[in-house]
């Protein structure tokens, strides 16, 4: 009896030990041994996986980075990201009308994968369906440049044909825009959204379109042979597309495997041709590498109303917010805090964004920028300034919350700030809330936050990144209301000459900097690998997070 | 000589109880003691050297921000240890109380808490516990609330076992008998009776609290950043395992050697504490 129950207490002391070990070394071998290849040896099959499943094929529902993908490689819009470039899809060329509102699409011969001509018709089913309120799609606002199609969103506008998108005839496709957008096209090129959809098929799959193999239909490179859902989506060349003679793969398996350790043991064992996505710190076990953008900005967010009145009074102090972000050395932090990928940032200018010669960033300055290394003793200043200006003495500061994600980066990340506004500042006030991710947004959306960190989409243009922060945009929570930033931005975007706009956007970029209710800090990087063999895969397109188009398999 | 005092002599013939023993008081000492006279600050980090190996400035080395493991090791164990003492205690509190009155009353009020309890623990405790967590946000004493919550029917049906054995015999008629109240008969007569087993299930219980720490810290229910614990501090370490093992070994093994040595003197004092075991 003693000798059993010691051994009982036992157990449970190394099953810690055990499955830490099993996770990271051993996780991987059974789902190894369980996937069968049903190719044939020679078939040139490139292998993928992801964490996730995509939520929905349909180009109007998809939001997540695994539909967007798979999409891309099944369906053809009317222009497509090569290499970062947009080239020419099933519109064989546009002509731009010379306000810069309205687009004139000329669609080549192209065949859906049951041999149907894909038609001008086909993208304006798609496009009035994507901003239609009774398809309800999460990504419709993509489309809200389209004249009206945001009223016809919001059940303004009852009559389709009131939105500007027209088939003029069978091969000829006329969008009309509410005003300029001179990035209009790349948006066509880089969201799953403007894909077309077949009105038959559509209608005859009803709600389940793209949610399995069956109610699917494909124009593009490749068709969805099958979808075992949580487990595996293989697609297969399409020899109906328009430009089969350049695909070389035979087929693509998408494998998902929720773990990513499992993933990086799935590479180890050659059960996946590619690692997208490397868990951050483990890039060191795969010498050759590579680093891609990750496509985010991550930044700290102020409530300039606060949290409660006490807070407000400090944060809606400039001053204060400005000492708080001078005071982060980001290189440092970033750099260990972080990730050792990310690049530290003083500026809200994505490295992705194209200029009229090179990268907006380095094509438009921002004179006086923060240095990256912070300045400890302008920081010290400008908050003895907003205590000063507020009336508040240091030793009596009211408390800040400053809410962050439930996990351990952000966890990490938030503990490394909160010590160094201590170190630098001797600010001890400043409580770290971690919060599971629906409840931060939902604290983010209530205002129950003073400081908060925040990653975003770069998108593709810097307009769409600043139109968050004009007094009325919903996901503006940091009730700074500013009618200057409104008006500068707005004025911006209705520049037409591509540089006298990027040029104004500078303007508001800087003000932003200078005048709003956040501090910058870091562009993301990501890492992933491919196997030696595997040649023509682009990671680094727009959009999806592989183009295997082009790829072949040397196997 | 007592029963309470043969019982000691008993345990300190117990050389794997009693090594046990000074480990745990060895832990608790430098867990009230060693962050004091740490240089650094648990929560003070440095940038500049992260996941930094053992040194004589780091015993432990330093983490992903820099901070020193030693220190935070130390800091985080007060928050384990916290937590296993009183979340074994608390709910064992409550437990006697409840099985010492169900036991003593019997008939109808029995009959309704033991269904009560019968019912409570057909559903896992982590699922109340985690529930519960959620309701009352993260921290050391949520944490000893919700295990209070939960980890008391156990102890209350072990109890009110004992009890009813117990309230049959002549010291208890005796008691009552000379007009003691079902109350005083409750508690001065025959909990009493009970804490030799309640004492060992104590002990018992213990590891098991400060493995429920760990465990809520590990998937993100534990104490709010940046205090730690030593559940926390392998979450952190299992990141970059492959990488930096020791950031995960460390409060590992201080996990499961604590563990171990709340389990072992458990076991010494359940053979201490039985008279049918003793000197063997």
């Amino acid at each position: 009896m003693r000798v059993r129950r010691s051994i009982v207490c036992l157990i449970p002391a190394l099953a810690i030990l055990l499955a830490a070990c099993g996770g990271a070394a051993g996780g991987g071998s059974s789902e190894g041994g369980g996937s069968s290849e049903p190719a044939s040896e020679t078939a040139k099959v490139f292998r993928v996986a992801y964490t996730f499943e995509p939520g929905s094929l349909d180009p109007a529902l998809a939001t997540d980075n695994a539909a967007g993908s798979v999409l891309y490689h099944l369906s053809e819009g009317l222009v497509r990201y090569v290499g970062g470039k947009v080239v020419p899809g099933i519109a064989e060329s546009w002509d731009v009308s010379p306000d810069g509102l309205t687009y004139t699409f000329h669609l080549r011969d192209a065949k859906w994968q049951d041999g149907q001509p894909v038609t001008a018709h086909d993208f304006a089913y798609s496009f009035l369906r994507l901003v239609s309120p009774d398809t309800a799609s999460p990504v419709a606002d993509v489309a809200f440049d389209i004249a009206n199609a945001a009223a016809y969103h919001a059940g303004q506008v009852s009559d389709a044909s009131q939105v500007g998108v027209k088939a003029l005839d069978a091969k000829t496709l006329e969008i009309r825009l509410d005003h300029p957008v001179p990035y209009f096209v790349s948006l066509l090129a880089g969201q799953s959204a403007f894909y077309p959809v077949r009105k038959d098929v559509v209608e005859a799959a009803g709600k389940s379109y793209g949610t399995d193999a069956q109610h699917f239909i494909s124009d593009g490179p490749f068709t969805l042979e099958s979808w075992q859902h949580e487990a595996k989506l293989r697609l297969v060349k399409n020899p109906a597309y328009w430009n089969a003679s350049a695909v070389k793969l035979d087929a693509i398996e998408v494998s998902v495997v929720p773990d990513s350790n499992t993933i990086l043991n799935m590479y180890d064992n050659g059960d996946i041709d590619a690692v997208l996505n490397i868990p951050a710190g483990q890039e060191v076990r795969y010498p050759d590498h590579g680093v891609r953008w990750g496509g985010s900005i991550a930044f700290l967010e102020f409530n300039l109303a606060g949290k409660d009145q006490a807070a407000g009074k400090l944060v809606g102090n400039l001053h204060f917010r400005e000492a708080l972000s001078l005071a982060i050395d980001r290189t440092t932090f970033v750099h260990t805090a972080v990730s050792a990928l990310s690049v530290p940032t003083t500026r809200f200018a994505h490295p992705t964004w194209p200029g009229t010669a090179m990268p907006y960033a380095s094509e438009y300055a921002v004179p006086d920028t923060a240095p990256l290394s912070g300045d400890p003793q302008k920081a010290k200043g400008l908050l003895a300034q907003a205590l000063q200006e507020t009336g508040l003495s240091a030793d009596k500061l009211p408390k800040l919350t400053f809410v962050v994600f439930d996990n351990l980066p952000r966890r990490t990340i938030a503990e490394a700030l909160v010590e160094t506004w201590r170190q630098v500042l001797g600010l001890q006030n400043i409580d770290i809330q971690t919060l599971p991710i629906p409840q931060a947004i939902q604290a983010g959306f209530q205002g129950q936050f003073d400081i908060y960190y925040q990653t975003m989409s770069a998108e593709v243009d810097p307009y769409l990144f600043f139109r968050y922060w004009t007094s009325t945009n919903g996901l503006n929570w940091t009730h700074w209301k500013d009618a200057t930033y409104d008006q500068m931005l707005d004025s911006a975007n209705r520049q037409l000459d591509p540089a006298a706009r990027l040029s104004a956007l500078r303007d508001v970029e800087a003000y932003l900097l200078a005048h709003g209710p956040l501090a910058p800090i870091a562009y993301d990087r990501t890492t992933y690998v491919v196997r030696s063999g595997v040649s023509g895969l682009d990671l680094s397109t727009p959009g999806p997070d592989f183009d295997a188009i082009a790829a072949d398999v040397g196997r | 000589m007592s029963y309470w005092r043969k019982a000691a002599v008993t345990l300190g013939r117990n050389p794997v109880a009693m090594g046990s023993l000074a480990f745990i008081a060895l832990i608790v000492a430098f867990a009230l003691v060693a962050p004091a006279l740490s240089p650094y600050r648990y929560d003070q980090t440095d940038l500049l050297s992260p996941n930094q190996p053992p040194s004589p400035e780091h015993l432990f080395g330093t983490d992903n921000l820099g901070r020193d493991l030693w220190t935070r090791i130390w800091v985080g164990g007060r928050v384990s240890l916290l937590v296993g003492l009183l979340g074994a205690i608390v709910p064992s509190a409550l437990g006697v109380v409840v099985g010492g009155v169900s036991g003593y009353m019997g008939g109808k009020v029995d009959m309704v808490i033991m269904r009560l309890i019968d019912v409570g623990l057909c559903i896992p405790q982590l699922v109340y516990v985690i529930l519960l967590m959620i309701y009352l946000g993260s921290g050391p004493f949520a944490i000893v609330t919700a295990l209070a919550l939960t980890a008391w029917m156990g102890p209350a049906r072990t109890v009110r076992g004992l009890i009813l054995s117990l309230r049959e015999q002549e010291f208890v008629l005796a008691a009552r008998a000379i007009g003691a109240s079902a109350w005083r008969t409750i508690f001065v007569h025959l909990i009493p009776n009970t804490l030799g087993i309640v004492v060992v299930g104590v002990t018992m219980m213990i590891p098991a609290a400060i493995f429920a720490e760990a465990y809520l810290s590990f998937i993100g229910l534990g104490v709010q950043p940046p205090m730690t614990s030593w559940g926390q501090l392998a979450n952190a370490g299992v990141q970059t395992f492959r990488l930096y093992p020791l950031q995960f070994f460390v409060p590992a093994v201080f996990i499961s050697v604590t563990v171990l040595a709340f389990n072992l003197v458990g076991d010494g004092l359940r053979d201490a504490l039985d008279p049918r075991l003793r000197g063997r």
